[in-house]
Formats: C-alpha cells, structure tokens, sequence
C-alpha cells in the first residue's frame, strides 16, 4: 500500500527536501537521550581529568603541592588522569558520536535508546568505581589497565550492549551505501572489546609470564588510540568536513585505501614502545616497520582532507565545526609522522623516557581526537537539544584557549624531552642538572594545563546552558523539522522508505 | 594446551575470519565501486552539496560564492528519490 | 483509502524549512573582505569524490615498502626468538655464540672491504707500485704504535714494504672510525690472509690516539721508524691472551718490525 501511496505523490524539489529534512530531525531525536547522556557524563570526567591533570601537572616542579593528601601523591593522581580521561571522557565522547553517527549514516532510528542509557549508567558506575579504585591505592601497575580488576568485566559488558544496539540500527538502514565513516566506527566498536577483553585475560585474569606482559600491555595500549580512538575521530572527520563545508570528500577512493591500510598496520605498531627492551629484535623491528608504514593511511588521509577544505579555508572563520575538526585534523597528519619517525630506534634512544614522549601522546589524544570531538559535539548537540548555542564569543574563547594551550603544551615538552633525552644519554651529566634543565617547562606545561583547563569550563557552560534552553532563542540551520510530526508521518501511513 | 593459548588463537582467529568476512561482503555489495556516488552519499536534497551547514550562533554565514562548488559533475548523477529504499545510491 | 500529499508530507512554514537559505538571503550584506572571495576562489577547483591516488604518491609508498622489507630483513635477528640484538645478525650471519659483544674480526672484515679493499684490495695484495700490500707487510706484523699511527693520521711519502718503495698517499682514519672501529679493522688485517700478529685492543688505540694529540698532518714512513718505544695498555700480555689460539710465532711484536 505504501508504494501505491508513495506513487501518488508528486515530488517536487521542496516536498523531497522537506521529506529528507523531516527525516533526519526523527532520526537524530531517535539518538536524543543516549547521546546526550554519553556526552553530559563525559563532559562531566573531562573536568575530572582536568583537575587531575592539572595536580599531576604541578607535582612535577612543585614537590609539595598538596603532600599531605595520600590519595593524590603523583602516581595516583597522574594514573587517575589518565584513566579519567580515557575511559570517561575519550571513550564516551567517542561513543556519543559513534552511535549518532551511526544512525545518520544508516538513516534509521538508533534502536534500544533506553538500554543505552543503562549502558552508559553501567560504564560510568565502573569508571567511578575505577577511579576511586585508583586514587584509593588499589591501583594495578599497568599502564592504561590501572583500574582494579573488577572494572574490566563491567566495561566490556556495557560496551558489548552499546556495540550491539549499533550492529542493529546498521542492519535496518535504508541506505544502500556504506561511507568511510561507517567502516571506521564498525572498526571501531569491533576492534575495542577484543582488545579490552584479551588485553585484561592475559594480564590480570590469566597473566602471561614475564615481557608477554609488557607487550601484551603496550599492544594494547596503542591500539586504544589507534584502533578506537583514532577511528572514531576519523569516522566524525571524514562525515562533518564534506557536510559542514557542503561538498564531498576529494577522493573516496583515497578514504578506503587508508581504511583498509589502517586496520592492516596499525595493530603491530604497539610493541615499538619497547624499543631497547628485552623483547626478540625481529619482534621491534616488525613493530617499527609497521609504524613507518601507517605514513600510508595517514597520507591518504591528509591529502583528502587537506584537498576537500583547500579553498575553503576561510570557511573555518564561520563554522565552530569545522574549525575545531580542520585543527584535528591537521594534528593527525602531525602527530602520525612524528610518531613514524619517533619509532625508528635512532630516535627513540633519544626520545624514549622523556617528556617528548608526554608531548607526542597529547598531540594525538588531545590536539587530534579531543579537538575532533569538540567540533562534532558543536555540530551534534544543538541538533539533539533543538537549542542554538548560547554564544559565539565563548565558543571562540574554548577554541583559541585549547588550541592555544596545546600548542603551548606540546613545544614546550617536546623541546624539553629532546634535550632530556640527549643529556640521560650522556653519563657526563649529572642527573640533578637534566632534572633542573626540565623545569621551566615543566612550569610552562601546568600554565599550558590552566589554559585548557579554562577552555574545558567554558565549554561545559555552554553545553550546561545548551542542555537548559538558555540564552536567546535562534532560529538557525541546526534546528529543523519536529521528531513528533516525523514519528506520526512514518507510523501512521508507513510513509515512503 | 595453557588456556592463554586458547584466549590467544581463539582471538586471532576470531578476528582473521571477520576481516575476511567483511572484505568479502564489501566486494559482493559493491562497496567498492561508484566511489563518486559513494563521496555524495552522505548529502541529499535538504543539505544538498553546495551548502554550509554549520555557523556560529546568530552571526551571518559566509559569503555565498564562498560555497560554490562545481556542481557539473554531480549534476551528472541520480538524485535521490525518496520513494527507493536506499535512496543515495543503487546498485541492485 | 486515499491520502492527499498534505496528509502524507504536512507542507513546512517556509521560514522554518531553511532559516540558512533565508539568512543568506535576506541577511545584512557583506563586508569588503568578502568581496576578494572571487580573487581567492581562482585556484582550480579540485574534482570531487572520484580521485585516483597521484602518481607521486604511489611512488613515496612504494618506496615505503621496499624499505620496510629491506629494515626488516637486516633487523630482525634472523626472526630467532633469542636474539635480542638487532644488529646481531647481519646478512644471515649466525650471532657469535653466547657472548652478545660482535666478533671484532668479523666486523673488521666487514669495515675492511668497506673503508680499505677499494686500494689495498680485497685480497690484501695491494696494487704494484701504487698501493702496498697489507698481507705480508712488516708495517702490519709489526708495532701496533705505529700502525695505529698510520691509520689514525695516514701516511705519505716514500715507504719501503717487503723489499719494494711506494710514493703515494695513505689517508687518515682517525676522524671517521672510533677506536673499536680501528681496533677491529687492524686486528683483522694482522691475522688474515697468512698474517698472524696478535689482535690490537680498542685501549691500545686510544692510548695512541691521546699519544698523537692534536696533530693532523699525516706521516712520514722516517718519521715514524724514529720513534720512541712506548708502553700500551693491555701489553703483551692481554694481546697474547687473546691470540692463544692462533700461531703464537710473532711474540716480540712491541719493538721488532722495522
Ligand atoms: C686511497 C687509497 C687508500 C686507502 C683507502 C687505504 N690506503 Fe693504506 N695505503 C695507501 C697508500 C698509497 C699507502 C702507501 C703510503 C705511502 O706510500 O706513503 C698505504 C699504506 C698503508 C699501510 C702501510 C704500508 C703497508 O702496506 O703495510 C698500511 C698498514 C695501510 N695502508 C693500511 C690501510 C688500512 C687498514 C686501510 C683501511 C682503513 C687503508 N690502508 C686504506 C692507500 C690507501
């Protein structure tokens, strides 16, 4: 019948465009309530993380900054930050845009929003309990796996249920084609449980001996920002740069080459963390050429990007979006070269433990991914609350802080660590001088830690006021057509697929 | 055999057989041609290619040849109909 | 049951369709700035959606990939689960035994036909009446303070080698090789092709080197033949030590050979 129906109507150019229109507000209403609940829980971790990153951040050149408080000497503080930020903010934020997404792209209501809130409950009731675990002194001594082991199982299970109510809305799509996005993110929710489940069975479960351990370890360390984290921010990069800037992506051929090379490199580049380590050498040189090789995913990735915005560049003067992507972006290309070079062993004799390092991981997961992230929640959260932005003067404050802050952040150590590292190499030189060499910078990291720490409370004010209806009312492209009008519309008449 | 192998090969395996199984349903579904249809799958007539989607709150967008975009190529195209399942691009 | 399209499509108010469309219509004009958007806009236009990957491109990852498979043949320890230096084996080599440390003979070899071979040849016979030969030669059986010497600041002038005089010009290796590097290098040549004198140590080098000092003008063979015995480190005894195993017949090395 709903063909006959659909056969009667005539089309015109604004009846499909109000279809369409209509369309995507229902599916993005469909996404409403556990979109916004991943995002309001992430903002709320990312202030966490700030706090403690900013205590971490001191302790490094300020000893007896807060020496009494047990619960937040720099081991825990710093491991807590980290875990904060990982499993609060990074994973959820990305969860968040995942599962929008992910409906837009198969332009069908996300199914199950109700179980992705208990979900997004369950990993939040775990990631407290985690972080609590951690500053507690019930830490495990395992980078990235901190958290006592009783969080893992809980992660996994809610990450398994927010991963199948993806697979499910993916499998009613309406869309024939499958975007570049669309392979990220399936990489992306495929590729976390497998490595959160092995990672945590063969080191805290069932632990493997000796250096298995590390490598076990630093193999999944890695591919926590390569195989989730990266995807996800590239998945959000490759759909809000053609939309935003209203054409498509230079070359898809290009976007699937780099997929494909992705998955295929990035998995055996962990164990380059472990240069100069007692593992079998053929086992680090394998990692460090699969690390010089992912230059071609980002390559592809970089010329796409980079041709689709060339000459519409200025555009990042008028859209929040794409300035916040535009410089993630451009922090990809960076931070993937330098990580390439970083792993050849020349360089890491130099560069291994020392705060060079510390710049690298935040160019990645901050300038990269973060940014990227604030750029998709500029774009998605008025579309969900139906509420414009309450000011542009304060979405150009968090932007210039937080560019500003981790630009700062980043030359400051990476010039630090480079000469930390030739001068640790030199046994001529006592400990103490390199020690007291590092700490202007290290001063000017926790300067470079406020400013993005200002950033992040902006940004959680406007999304507070975003989330409350405030500020002057706006009509504006973000806020189309009305979920009821839509779900009647579909419901009642089985209108047009 | 150490259950670590069994968590060990069992993985790999696992994760062997679904990368083939995905690249096999990408080629049979023909994901790997139309790239150009499938580079404008994402816009369709109400955010059509051309159009800025995005602005600061209550600041005027950009200009508009800022946006011009060629459109020949893409006139080229099907647009899509609302009425077919799968309406960016079709290949059954 | 028939619908009419306002039924099935509720006709939009206009203004709420597009707010974009009508901002940009209606909206405030624009600034001057704007107006060099055309001027900016005249670089060509990319194509959209459908691009090949460039031809450089292609290139930079072949080359990517040729140097993958070369690090990874070279590096990789012969893909032995107990090699933990990368360097251990090279070109299929099996590592030295237990010992970690690179038998300084074979890397001798292998800096020899790098840093030498191209005069002294790899035979060790050198080229008639332009470069002398090593094999056999009393400057390489004899003092390592002098063949140190030679290797560190090169040699010049007329020198007489087994019976025949050479006029050429041997250059300084002082500044390109570390003293292992030479250690190894001269160790070899004084046990290779029929030569046996005892290995010389990486100390016994640097003792020479700080011997020499600043100088950098290269030898004479005279001077050199004049030269006041000094004592190396290790001496005879570490040298001797270590070449049990070979023919001991060349034991009063220090102050024999000229
Ligand atoms: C550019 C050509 C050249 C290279 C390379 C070279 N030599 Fe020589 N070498 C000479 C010449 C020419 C003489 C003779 C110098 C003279 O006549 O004053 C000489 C002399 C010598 C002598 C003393 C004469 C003898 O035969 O015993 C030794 C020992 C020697 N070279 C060792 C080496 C070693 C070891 C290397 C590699 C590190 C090397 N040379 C590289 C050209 C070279």
């Amino acid at each position: 019948m709903s063909d006959a129906v659909a056969a009667t109507v005539e089309w015109t150019p604004e009846k499909r465009r109000a279809y369409f229109a209509r369309e995507r507000a229902g599916i993005d209403a469909s996404t409403r309530l556990p979109v916004l609940t991943f995002f309001a829980a992430s903002v709320f971790w990312l202030l966490v993380g700030t706090t403690l990153a900013i205590i971490a951040s001191v302790k490094m050149h300020w000893p007896e900054f807060l020496e009494s408080f047990s619960w937040l000497t720099f081991g825990r503080a710093r491991s807590a930050h980290l875990d904060t930020m990982a499993y609060g903010w990074t994973a959820q934020v990305g969860l968040g845009v995942s599962l929008w997404l992910i409906a837009r792209l198969a332009r069908a209501p996300l199914r199950w929003p109700r179980l992705l809130v208990g979900a997004a409950g369950l990993w939040n009731a775990a990631v407290l309990a985690g972080a609590i675990g951690v500053l507690g002194g019930q830490m495990q001594s395992v980078e990235w796996l901190e958290f006592p082991p009783f969080v893992a199982p809980l992660l996994a299970l809610a990450f398994v249920v927010i991963a199948m109510s993806a697979l499910t809305t993916f499998g009613d799509r309406q869309e024939g084609h499958i975007y570049v996005s669309q392979w990220y993110l399936f990489g992306a929710l495929f590729w976390f449980p497998w490595l959160y489940v092995v990672a945590n069975v063969l080191i805290l479960f069932q632990p493997v001996r000796g250096v298995l351990q590390a490598s076990v370890n630093w193999w999944f360390a890695h591919n926590y920002l390569g195989l989730y984290l990266t995807p996800i921010g590239l998945a959000s990069a490759y759909y809000l740069i053609p939309k935003v800037i209203g054409r498509p992506v230079y070359s898809y051929y290009l976007s699937i080459i780099g997929f494909w090379a992705l998955a295929f490199f990035y998995n055996s580049a962990g164990i380059h963390h472990l240069i100069g380590g007692p593992m079998p050498a053929w086992l680090i040189t394998y990692s460090i050429v699969a690390s010089v090789m992912m230059l071609i995913p980002v390559g592809t990735v970089a010329i796409n990007h980079h041709m689709t915005t060339v000459n519409h560049f200025r555009l990042v003067l008028y859209s929040p979006t794409l300035r916040f992507i535009v410089f993630g972006a451009m922090s990809y290309t960076a931070v993937s070269v330098q990580g390439a070079l970083q792993s050849l062993r020349t360089v890491n004799e130099v560069s291994h433990f020392t705060h060079y390092t510390v710049a690298h991981a935040h160019l990645g997961v901050y300038a990269f991914f973060t940014m990227t992230m604030f750029g998709s929640l500029y774009y998605i959260v008025p579309r969900l609350t139906k509420w414009e932005w309450a000011s542009a003067r304060l979405i150009r404050l968090h932007f210039w802080m937080t560019a500003g802050g981790i630009m700062l952040y980043f030359l400051s150590l990476t010039w630090a660590g480079w000469y930390q590292g030739q001068m640790l190499n030199d046994a001529n030189v006592p400990f103490m001088d390199i020690v007291k060499y590092t700490l202007p910078y290290l001063r000017t990291r926790s300067i470079a830690a406020v400013m993005l720490a200002v950033g992040h409370l902006v940004f959680a004010y406007l999304f507070v006021l975003n989330l409350l209806h405030r500020g002057e009312p706006r009509r504006d492209p973000t806020i189309l057509g009305d979920v009821k009008e839509y779900r009647d519309m579909i419901g009642s008449e089985g209108a047009p697929q | 055999m150490h259950a670590v192998y069994w968590v060990i090969y069992g993985t790999v395996i696992l994760f062997g057989v679904t990368v083939v199984a995905a690249f096999v349903w990408a080629i049979r579904t023909h994901q790997f041609q139309k790239f150009q249809q499938g580079a404008v799958s994402i816009f369709d007539p109400d955010e059509p290619v051309g159009e800025m989607t995005d602005g600061f709150p209550g600041e005027s967008g950009p200009p508009p040849e800022v946006l011009d975009c060629d459109q020949d190529e893409l006139s080229k195209l099907d647009p899509p109909d609302p009425t077919v399942k799968g309406t960016s691009i079709r290949h059954e | 049951m028939s619908l009419s399209d306002q039924d099935l499509m509720p006709e939009p108010e206009p203004n709420e369709m597009d707010p974009s469309k009508q901002r940009r219509e209606t909206g405030e004009p624009f600034n001057v700035q704007d107006l060099h958007a055309p001027i900016i806009r005249e670089q060509a236009e990319p194509r959209d959606g459908f691009e090949p990957v460039p031809p450089w491109m292609s290139i930079f990852y072949g080359i990517l990939l040729f140097w993958g498979g070369a690090y990874m043949a070279l590096y990789s320890g012969g893909f032995r689960p107990d090699v933990y230096n990368e360097k251990a084996i090279y070109f299929g080599k099996p590592p030295g035994g237990a010992d970690e440390k690179a038998d300084p003979i074979a890397v001798g070899r292998r800096l020899y036909t790098v840093n030498c071979a191209a005069c002294h040849q790899a035979s060790g016979q050198g080229a008639a009446g332009k470069f002398p030969p090593l094999a056999g030669s009393e400057w390489v059986l004899g003092s390592p303070s002098v063949l140190g010497r030679i290797l560190l600041n090169g040699l010049q002038g007329p020198v007489s080698v087994k019976g025949e005089t050479y006029n050429g010009n041997m250059p300084a290796f002082g500044g390109r090789l570390k003293d292992d590097e030479i250690a190894s290098i001269l160790s070899f040549i004084r046990q290779e092709w029929g030569n046996s004198a005892p290995a010389i140590t990486p100390e016994q080098i640097a003792f020479i080197r700080d011997a020499v000092g600043s100088r950098s003008d290269p030898w004479s063979a005279d001077a050199l033949q004049s030269l006041p015995a000094e004592e190396l480190p290790g001496g005879d005894a570490a040298a001797k030590e270590e070449n049990s195993s070979t023919e001991g017949s060349t034991k009063k090395e220090s102050s024999g050979g000229t």
